[in-house]
């Protein structure tokens, strides 16, 4: 079997556990009606998420989703915009959920100077994207007006 | 209903936690390259070290761990502690340094 059909298969049998496991609860959970509703998809939709989840973790660790070029740039070593935005959103993420884990009740406020942090995070990344492509445009570009460029450049010279 | 609230929560524990765990795992073996981190190619192409990604490093990291040891002291309250502003402006700085660098490398690089 191709590795798509067994994508779909697993898709299917996740679906299947969560309605049955909705099932379950809708059939023998005491409560009236609403109740019973509430639970039924408050738990099918956690479990649903849970193993979506699971798969993606588990595929990551077996290797067939390939996080090795998570800090690369394009052809080049790791970047530091990166690293530093992936370092942030795992300490903002870690936060909340140890607020939420200990208080509970409801999402906890967020301060705009962590929002602030965060926006500067992610324009650093978006900004270094930028100058990257806008640095091999360039040299694209001068490469094909000094005749040395690759194929493209060429494309653009009338005939 | 407090037992569907508590299974979220350790559903998003495990998700999350596990998440994390993966990535520092693949980052420590290898699986997550950061070879070339704290090198950049000057104006001749030659990688070299690079003052400006060392200072953003210890920059992030001292960010980074000093806003956890503000969640951890005050856990108790309903809201992320705020960072100081003089952090904040310190760190857009430090990543200004960073851009200005990487900016003024690939504009020498294609003249």
């Amino acid at each position: 079997m191709t590795e798509k059909g067994e994508y779909v298969i697993g898709q299917i049998v996740m679906v299947v556990i969560s309605l049955v496991a909705a099932f379950f609860i809708a059939v023998y959970v005491p409560g009236d009606a609403k109740t019973k509703l509430t639970m039924t998809i408050g738990y099918g939709l956690l479990a649903l998420t849970f193993l979506f989840g699971m798969a993606i973790m588990v595929d990551i660790i077996r290797g067939n989703i390939d996080l090795s070029a998570l800090l690369c740039e394009s052809g080049k070593g790791a970047s530091m915009s990166r690293f530093q935005l992936l370092i942030f959103t795992f300490v903002i993420a870690l936060s909340l959920f140890f607020l939420v884990a200990q208080n509970g009740k409801e999402f906890p406020k967020i301060p705009p100077e962590v929002l602030m942090l965060l926006g500067i995070s992610a324009s650093t990344y978006a900004v270094s994207k930028g100058i990257q492509v806008g640095g091999q445009s360039g040299q694209n570009g001068g490469n094909g007006r000094n005749g040395n460029g690759d194929g493209d450049a060429q494309k653009d010279q009338p005939k | 209903m407090p037992a569907l609230a508590t299974a979220a929560r350790w559903e998003i524990g495990i998700l999350l936690v596990g998440l994390m765990v993966v990535v520092v795992y693949k980052i420590f073996t290898g699986g997550i390259s950061l070879s070339g981190l704290l090198t950049a190619q000057d104006s001749k192409g030659n990688l070299s070290f690079s003052p400006a990604r060392a200072q953003m490093l210890m920059a992030t990291v001292f960010t980074a761990l000093y806003y956890l040891i503000q969640v951890i002291e005050s856990s108790a309250t309903d809201s992320l502690p705020p960072l100081p502003a003089t952090l904040v402006g310190i760190l857009g700085g430090s990543q200004a340094i960073y851009l200005g660098g990487k900016a003024r490398s690939l504009l020498f690089k294609s003249k």
